[in-house]
């Protein structure tokens, strides 16, 4: 196993703490806890087993695991940056609503 | 006819009761919107006499949030024609009756105040200015000679018409552009101009953000 295996694997076990300690706080729900313990354990065992995706490299005619594997982080980043891009602008607008809605409460008060 | 001034202010504690006092000669009520700032601002109009209204953002949204509450605001109370200007002393009070007369008189909807380009403006806003009034005559067919002033005054009937999504610096020109779409009769006055700082206002990035938003209301 070489370096970037094991500072893989580290790095996956640390995440599956991570996403049980949200899920006992309370932050995540019992299915978004499963779908992360699902991706953070699939890294694990793609890491440990790189030739068990040799279906997905042909079908996608991609020569090494280890590039798979960023262009599915590339596009689960970009996702994710969608998704936060459009939780942030729907805050923006239910503050901006908001406080609006409560300063002109003050003029129908006189 | 009730006019009503709309003052959006940030951080404007040394200079909003002077405006604020010069604005009250020419209008019925003065609206003060601040947002929140983190000076005293509304301290230094709230203990004026006479009809001034301060109201109070608990978070700071922008320019054109501020805008668009005060704007809420005075249509509540009856306004027939919404003057804006600006806190930091830049516009001069006594230019109001000329913004209300042009409207009036030539039976507009909207009148936005010019700023004489000059010496006296600073270049990159001259320059920029210049480029936002091409790009908008360019994309929504109405040339306004100073896109970026902030002084103008409009018939609270065409509120609607003309209300802004920005909430920060584009709404002088999401103004502009909404007055073309909606093909109301719109005009201009000159005004007088004080630069009190030269580095307040609209910056280089600001004037590409508002390029970038004319685009995306022209094409989206």
């Amino acid at each position: 196993m070489i370096g970037i295996q094991v500072l893989a694997i580290i790095f996956a076990l640390w995440m599956v703490y991570f996403s049980f300690l949200h899920f006992r706080r309370g932050e995540f729900t019992k299915i978004e806890f499963i779908s992360w313990q699902i991706l953070w354990v699939g890294l694990i065992a793609v890491v440990i087993y790189p030739r068990s995706v040799q279906f997905i490299l042909t079908s996608f005619s991609i020569s090494r695991t280890f590039d798979l594997v960023v262009v599915v982080a590339i596009v689960v980043l970009f996702g994710i940056t969608f998704r936060n891009y459009v939780i942030v602008r729907r805050m923006e607008k239910r503050i901006e609503a908001f406080t609006r809605e409560e300063t002109l409460k003050t003029i129908e008060k006189r | 006819m009730k006019v009503i001034v709309v003052i959006p202010a940030y951080n404007e504690q040394a200079r909003i009761a002077e405006v604020v006092r010069q604005a009250q000669k020419y209008a019925q009520i003065v609206i003060v919107v601040d947002d929140c700032s983190s000076d005293g601002t509304s301290l230094a109009v709230r203990e004026m006499d006479g009809n001034v209204i301060v109201l109070r953002h608990k978070v700071n949204l922008g320019k054109g949030s501020a805008l668009k509450t005060g704007c809420e605001a005075a249509r509540r109370l009856g306004a027939d024609i919404i003057v804006l200007m600006d806190a930091d002393g830049q516009h001069r009070a006594e230019d109001i009756p000329s913004l209300v007369h042009k409207l009036e008189y030539d039976k507009l909807s909207i009148v936005f105040g010019c700023r004489h380009i000059g010496m006296d403006m600073p270049l990159m806003m001259m320059l920029g200015n210049k480029f936002l009034s091409i790009a908008t005559s360019l994309l929504f067919h109405i040339y306004v000679s100073d896109t970026q002033s902030g002084f103008r005054a409009f018939k609270t009937s065409v509120f609607e018409s003309i209300k802004w999504n920005s909430t920060r610096y584009s709404v002088e020109t999401e103004m502009i552009a909404n007055t073309a779409k909606a093909g109301l009769a719109w005009g201009e006055a000159d005004i007088s101009t004080i630069y009190h700082d030269k580095h307040k206002g609209t910056t280089i990035v600001d004037g590409i953000r508002i390029f970038i938003n004319m685009l995306v209301w022209k094409f989206l």
